[in-house]
């Protein structure tokens, strides 16, 4: 396992009508194996476009993101798989034939393929479900089979964008739990985009802040509390105090930014 | 759909074919309609039992099936191929999706007689009648599917390393399965369609050219017998692909 570096990044977009726009800049960290961190910030601070360049599905417009010594310029699921927002599951697959999608794309014969995405979603709770349709799912259970899918290439890193932003509180927070002790007990790094306070302080080993226009980090910051966590952690000094920091880093700035507030 | 609710939809449908029969029956016996211009239904039936005692409206029959089930099979592979071709790039699918509906509007009828022109009266040009009629809509549904494919699942190709055969028959193809399937219904219906009326505008065998004779002969009985053999046939055939063609994931 080896070391996620980003260094000086930065990415621009030229826009329909020709402007130049950056989406972020100066970004440096460095995520160490087996870290669970999370990003937060306001809407359009490039936490997308970040999470995107760190899996190689977009390219920097300067710096670099390095694997270990490999400098990641394309995806490559064996090291940084990506869960997304929107799940993103074929419906005209079944569910085991979706986790084993990346598997099938990577050339694995149908027979290893069949073996291993049963096993990832006896991993994730769903084997009674491997032969039904996504449509057949919750949302809660559709995001389930959407991690077995990341998880059957076994990546170095899993790239998580938003990924209970679709689900109602109740399911996200239970799903949240769950996931996060299973990904714990597997060792695995974790890079997580959230727009929830409470999901980016409760996993998270450190939580990157980053603020908007153009999007960099504002902060880094540690969160001590020892691993595994249960729901008891929220209820702590710790807790509420990062939280009332977040609060202010995050949502307090939007606020004030924001074109709605009139003076 | 509930069992009480499917027995009403059944039921009026009798009804409404239980109408028709008789009304046919009382037009044809109080009403006095002359059987010129519709025959006793009893007589028609008889006849319709007659014909299919022939081996003559077999081989016709066989003819017809014959000329549809080739003309389908060209059009579907050709309306596959070509969809599949212009959906590759942009310029080709914004300029070939616009051609395909064109033809797809286009009456062809009106190229019939190059039809027999080009190809005679056998059953090539019924052939290829039924082939041309079935291509445009079958090409411009693949066309159309293939290009909209949503962006999130192409990205999931992209994140997950998809080669790009894996990225044009397993992404691309299964996305765009419902609006092809869709495209070869549409095809089925018009393939049977036309290649009836190629048999009646002109052909020297099939139940649409036995019609013809008929109706030449002014045989009104057997015209009506051979109508509702057509409806009856082209009714299964329609029928069996549709539900081979059916989507089954929306």
């Amino acid at each position: 396992m080896s070391q996620l570096v980003v260094e000086d990044l930065s990415v621009e977009y030229t826009s329909m009508s020709g402007d130049r726009f950056t989406a972020c800049t100066d970004i440096n960290l460095t995520i160490e194996s087996g870290e669970f961190v999370t990003i937060i910030g306001p809407s359009g601070c490039g936490k997308s476009t970040l999470l995107h360049c760190l899996g190689g599905l977009l390219q920097p417009s300067g710096g670099s993101v390095k694997l270990g010594e490999s400098v990641v310029d394309s995806p490559d699921p064996h090291k940084a798989s990506f869960v997304f927002q929107d799940y993103s599951l074929f419906p005209w697959k079944s569910v085991v034939d979706n986790v084993g999608m990346g598997l099938k794309f990577a050339g694995g014969s149908k027979k290893e393929v069949a073996a291993q995405a049963r096993e990832k979603l006896e991993f994730v709770g769903l084997t009674r479900f491997a032969d039904r349709y996504p449509r057949e799912l919750s949302g809660g259970m559709q995001q389930r089979v959407s991690l077995a899918r990341a998880l059957a290439l076994e990546p170095q890193i899993l790239l998580m964008d938003e990924p209970f932003g679709a689900l109602d509180e109740q399911t996200r927070r239970a799903l949240g739990e769950e996931m996060s002790q299973i990904l714990r007990a597997a060792g695995q790094t974790v890079v997580l985009i959230t727009h929830s306070l409470d999901e980016a302080i409760f996993w998270a080993d450190r939580i990157v802040v980053m603020s908007a226009s153009p999007g960099r980090i504002a902060e880094v910051i540690e969160v001590k509390h020892p691993q595994p966590r249960d729901l008891s952690f929220m209820a702590t000094e710790e807790f509420q105090q990062l939280r009332v920091h977040l609060f202010e880093k995050v949502e307090f700035n939007q606020l004030q930014r924001g074109p709605k507030v009139s003076a | 759909m509930k069992a009480s609710h499917l027995a009403k939809v059944w039921g009026l449908r009798l009804l409404l074919f239980a109408v028709i029969v008789i009304a046919w029956v009382f037009g044809t016996n109080v009403g006095g309609i002359s059987t010129l211009i519709l025959p006793k239904i009893t007589d028609v039936l008889r006849a319709c039992v007659e014909l299919l005692g022939t081996a003559d409206i077999w081989a016709r029959i066989g003819v017809t099936v014959l000329e549809m089930v080739i003309a389908f099979l060209i059009a579907a592979s050709a309306g596959l191929v070509a969809g599949f071709l212009l959906s590759r790039r942009e310029m080709t699918g914004r300029v070939g999706e616009i051609l395909l509906s064109w033809g797809y509007m286009f009456p062809i009828v009106l190229l019939y007689p190059m039809f027999l022109l080009w190809t005679g009266v056998g059953i090539e040009s019924k052939i290829l009648y039924g082939a041309v009629n079935g291509f445009f809509p079958i090409a411009y549904n693949v066309t159309l599917g293939l290009r909209n494919v949503e962006e999130r699942y192409l990205k999931v190709g992209r994140a997950f390393r998809a080669s790009p055969l894996h990225t044009d028959m397993v992404i691309k193809m299964g996305a765009a399965r419902p609006m092809i399937l869709s495209g070869l219904r549409l095809g089925v219906a018009l393939v049977t369609i036309s290649v009836v009326v190629a048999e009646l505008l002109g052909s020297t065998t099939g139940l649409g050219n036995a019609l013809q004779e008929a109706s030449t002969r002014f045989n009104a009985v057997d015209q009506y017998a051979l109508t509702i053999l057509l409806i009856a046939l082209t009714a299964v055939l329609q029928v069996i692909m549709e539900r081979a063609l059916r989507s089954r994931h929306g």
